[in-house]
């Protein structure tokens, strides 16, 4: 029996949340994320320079009061770069996922939910696309569609949904059987009405999970377009173009690529940990 | 005035005939007790007359009706009025919605009433099946298996149906909350005049709510009768095998070591023998059993059988 | 007769989140040789847990915090790893629900039968292998020589739960734990598995804990009974003792809410309420909330078992007065 008044509700998400704050490195990492994002969208505010101010007076000089983390051969402030880096990142993490979540889920909500021939072409597009390499791909459009932030997230986007309509499909097709769903049938509800409030609510765990680790995905995806030199266009500063043409003054003035790089690894590893974290929260654990 | 539910059914699937060619009626206020193994089919018979699963062939007639040429929206209308109670509580209701709104839902899907006319509705219906109104926002997982299930009752009665499909109402409660369900839909037939399908492997239970009962064995119908006759005369073998198997309380204080058995088990329902399905396990046959499939024939008042030796 | 084993005031609690669950809370029972004992009880009422306690297969948040197993001069809840391991499926077997999935679909059947031979260095090889094939004879599996290199997935569930029984059978322990092992089954497969069951117990001297919520089976499968509810031992008594004459309230309600094939219509009488949440048990007597003799001593004080007949315990304030 359900004990009355001491009792706090116990939905599903807010035992998924106390399971998560208990787990310290995921609820870490979700502080930090927070706290980046916060940051990130004041950058214009915040930064002290602006990322292409150059300041040919001041270059490649190292940590001072002046510039904190040092400036780069042009003499622009590190610090302000990687705010802008930063906040680049996560636009591209954030907004290639969300493209990632509205064709995965649309695709493979159809591919499950009608079953048959539709979900046999749907699926071969899927595994069709699943089969492309990823970065070559993204390679292309950036090369043929410009080097903006933008066309980069969008590159990022379209072709990573494979996996997550892959997913979604899987989700939909065991929980159109699911006895809960037949209820909503016999009761007469139409099929719209099903998807909405019956399935769509019980699919969002391993969605959000998904998105979880494809942002850091994101992230390192162009970084990797960066290092062919088909990263964000300079002077637009990330971390994966900072990173790179860094490098070769890694030896003299390390500094130049050592805070992107930090920041860069912590911010992937937030996520990570968000991710695992929010997995593991999910997950129904055996607790006898 | 339910007339009555008459059904044609033969072979669903190429090769695995779940539901073959089976056909009764079930008239208003009364209760049908469905009893069978696994393999007999007799979930997939109670999901087809709703349309769960749609059925290959046959006619399922409900007050004159055919359901099978209706589609969309009048299928969704006519839906109102025959409901279905699952197996396992748990699954049939939507976790990610408390009590309250799982019971609340179907008023909703039809559009039936406003917010507060819906909340009074859902208060009188936790009252009828006996759930106190404080666990209206309680989430299916936080509600022991009776009250899960007296929540999948509520919600089956909100459109106030005329009949009911029990698949396997209690099968996965505890024995003292089993009688509590079962005492409540045998309360609810009473008060409502509804009309059950009442599906169970468990001949007691079976016994206690119908007024009359079909056993099923392989996708047909062995036996149809009375539960008096059934159970004080059982014709088929099969019957009798069921009935002779169960663990009785012992009255005379002599328990019971040994069980009578049936032998052997129940075949695959793919890719059957010629002739009757229970051959293989029957002490009475004969040639005749290995040849010819039993017609489903009336042997007494109101008593059918498909058996060649009945 | 003498007693195999010896059960004193075990107790298991598990250490969950929300505080902790005292599945099993000091029950004792003796169990003869050549004895079927019943364990009987709802969910929740730790009749799996305390069977599974005795043999050290607690899941890692739960511990047995107390009691004693004597099984022949030993305790089997000192023991270690190494120790319990040599006598389970040896001396002491289990044989589980689900036969689905005890089995390990990978394996075949015999090897399966083989393994608690050739692990407690009883027999080898082929020795093993042809005890194994006469296992599956003794339990009655149709062409035994053959379906011994048979994977599960060959077989029905009956002959599984069968399979089942041959392994458990293979090092002649003797103590059998059963585990509800007709629930999953079909009904006239059940008949037969039970009867099975006798029969070894007759043929090779076993005694059986039959852990079942089938009160109709408990009530004759056997030589004595055990109820339990909410982790105490309700009552415990020489089954023809208890057919005659049950004592605790619960055990009462129990028998009158099953649904027997000769119940009259409207005759079955359910227990109001509902078990326990298990974090968060009434006081006194466990099941004074849903008691219909409860008075003020249930609510505030808990019964203990007391002898009240030939081997007749019961642990109610009012049975022991014989106003039940």
């Amino acid at each position: 029996m359900v004990s009355k008044q001491e009792h706090k509700r116990a939905s599903y998400w807010s035992s998924v949340w106390r399971r998560f704050k208990s787990n310290k490195m995921a609820f870490a990492g979700l502080i930090f994320i927070i706290i980046i994002t916060i940051v990130a969208i004041f950058t214009p505010w915040i930064a002290p320079y602006g990322y292409d101010e150059t300041n040919y007076a001041h270059t490649f000089e190292k940590p001072s009061w002046q510039f904190i983390w040092g400036t780069d051969d042009l003499g622009r402030d590190v610090f302000s770069r990687n705010l802008y880096a930063m906040r680049n990142a996560l636009l591209i993490g954030f907004g290639s996922q969300a493209i990632v979540i509205v064709v995965g889920v649309i695709i493979g909500a159809i591919a499950g939910f009608r079953g048959g021939t539709v979900d046999t072409v749907l699926m071969r597009i899927v595994d069709i696309m699943y089969a492309f390499p990823t970065f070559l791909f993204n390679v292309i459009l950036v090369t043929a569609l410009g080097r903006g932030i933008h066309i980069i997230l969008l590159a990022i986007g379209i072709t990573g949904w494979a996996g997550t309509a892959r997913l979604v499909r899987g989700m939909v097709m065991s929980l159109r059987n699911a006895d809960f769903v037949e209820a909503a049938r016999a009761l007469g509800a139409k099929e719209f009405y099903i998807i909405r409030k019956y399935v769509l609510p019980n699919m969002l765990g391993p969605i959000i999970v998904s998105i979880a680790f494809g942002i850091p995905n994101a992230i390192w995806m162009e970084s990797g377009l960066a290092l062919v030199g088909m990263g964000v266009r300079p002077p637009m500063p990330s971390w994966g173009n900072m990173i790179s043409a860094g490098a070769g003054y890694i030896m003299a003035f390390p500094h130049m690529v050592i805070f992107p790089a930090l920041l860069f690894a912590l911010t992937l590893l937030a996520f990570t940990y968000v991710g695992d974290g929010l997995r593991d929260a999910m997950s129904p654990k055996g607790e006898v | 005035m339910v007339r009555n539910l008459k059904k044609y059914f033969p072979a669903r699937g190429k090769w695995l005939k779940a539901v073959d060619d089976v056909s009764f009626s079930i008239g208003s206020g009364e209760t049908l007790g469905l009893v069978g193994e696994s393999g007999s089919g007799k979930s997939t018979l109670g999901r087809s007359i709703l349309r769960l699963i749609e059925p290959d062939d046959g006619e399922v007639i409900f007050e004159g009706v055919d359901l099978r040429k209706l589609e969309g929206e009048e299928l969704r209308q006519r839906r109102k009025f025959m409901q279905i109670v699952f197996q396992d509580p748990l699954a049939s209701l939507n976790p990610m919605m408390t009590a309250g709104q799982n019971i609340e839902d179907p008023l909703i899907i039809h559009n039936i009433g406003t917010r507060e006319e819906r909340r009074k509705t859902v208060m009188e219906l936790m009252d009828i099946v006996g759930l106190g109104r404080e666990i209206i926002d309680a989430f299916p997982h936080e509600l022991s298996g009776g009250q899960q299930q007296r929540v999948g009752v509520a919600r089956a009665l909100a459109l106030n149906p005329k009949f009911i499909v029990a698949d396997e109402p209690v099968s996965s409660l505890d024995v003292s909350i089993q009688a509590q369900v079962i005492s409540l839909l045998y309360e609810l037939k009473r008060r409502f005049r509804l009309s059950y399908l009442f599906i169970s492997h468990d001949l007691a239970v079976v016994k206690y709510l119908s007024d009359r009962v079909a056993v099923m064995y392989l996708g047909t119908i062995v036996e149809l009768a009375s539960k008096e006759k059934l159970y004080e005369s059982p014709l088929h073998p099969y019957t009798r095998a069921l009935l002779a198997s169960i663990p009785k309380m012992p009255k005379d204080g002599k328990p019971q070591k040994r069980f009578s058995a049936l032998k052997g088990e129940i075949p695959s329902p793919v890719d059957l023998p010629p002739g009757c399905r229970f051959q293989s396990r029957c002490e009475y046959m004969t040639e005749i059993c290995k040849e010819e499939e039993p017609a489903f024939r009336e042997v007494s008042l109101g008593h059918f059988v498909a058996c060649h030796h009945a | 007769m003498e007693e195999l084993l010896v059960v004193n005031n075990l107790k298991t609690h598990f250490h969950r989140y929300e505080g902790v669950v005292k599945a099993v809370d000091g029950i004792s029972y003796q169990l003869h040789y050549g004895e079927t004992l019943t364990i009987v009880g709802e969910s929740g009422s730790g009749k799996t847990v305390s069977a599974l306690s005795l043999l050290g297969l607690i899941r890692k948040n739960g511990r047995v915090v107390d009691g004693e197993a004597i099984f022949e001069g030993r305790d089997l809840l000192k023991l270690n790893r190494e120790e319990l391991r040599q006598i389970r499926g040896k001396d002491i077997s289990m044989v589980f629900q689900d036969p689905m999935t005890s089995l390990n679909p990978i394996m075949k059947v015999g090897i399966q039968i083989m393994e608690p031979l050739v692990w407690h260095k009883l027999m080898q090889g082929k020795e093993a292998r042809e005890r194994a094939i006469e296992l599956l004879r003794v339990v009655g599996i149709p062409d035994y020589q053959v379906r011994v290199w048979d994977y599960p997935f060959e077989f029905s569930g009956g002959m599984r739960q069968r399979v089942m029984i041959a392994m458990a059978l293979a090092c002649n322990p003797k103590l059998i734990i059963a585990d509800e092992p007709t629930t999953a089954l079909d009904v006239t497969v059940r008949a037969q598995i039970l009867n099975l069951m006798q029969d070894m117990k007759e043929e090779f001297g076993l005694s059986i804990i039959l852990i079942t919520h089938d009160v109709a089976l408990a009530m004759n499968f056997s030589d004595s009974i055990m109820v339990m509810y909410a982790g105490k031992v309700a009552e415990y008594a020489p089954i023809t003792e208890f057919i005659k004459n049950p004592l605790h309230p619960y055990s009462q309600g129990l028998i009158d809410s099953t649904i027997d094939i000769e119940a009259e219509e409207g005759s079955i009488k359910p227990i109001p309420g509902a078990p326990p949440n298990p974090l968060d048990l009434p006081s006194g007597c466990k099941f004074h909330p849903r008691c219909g003799y409860a008075q003020d001593i249930c609510r505030e004080v808990e019964p203990e078992s007391r002898e009240v007949g030939d081997n007749h315990r019961v642990a109610c304030h009012l049975a022991e007065r014989g106003e039940t």
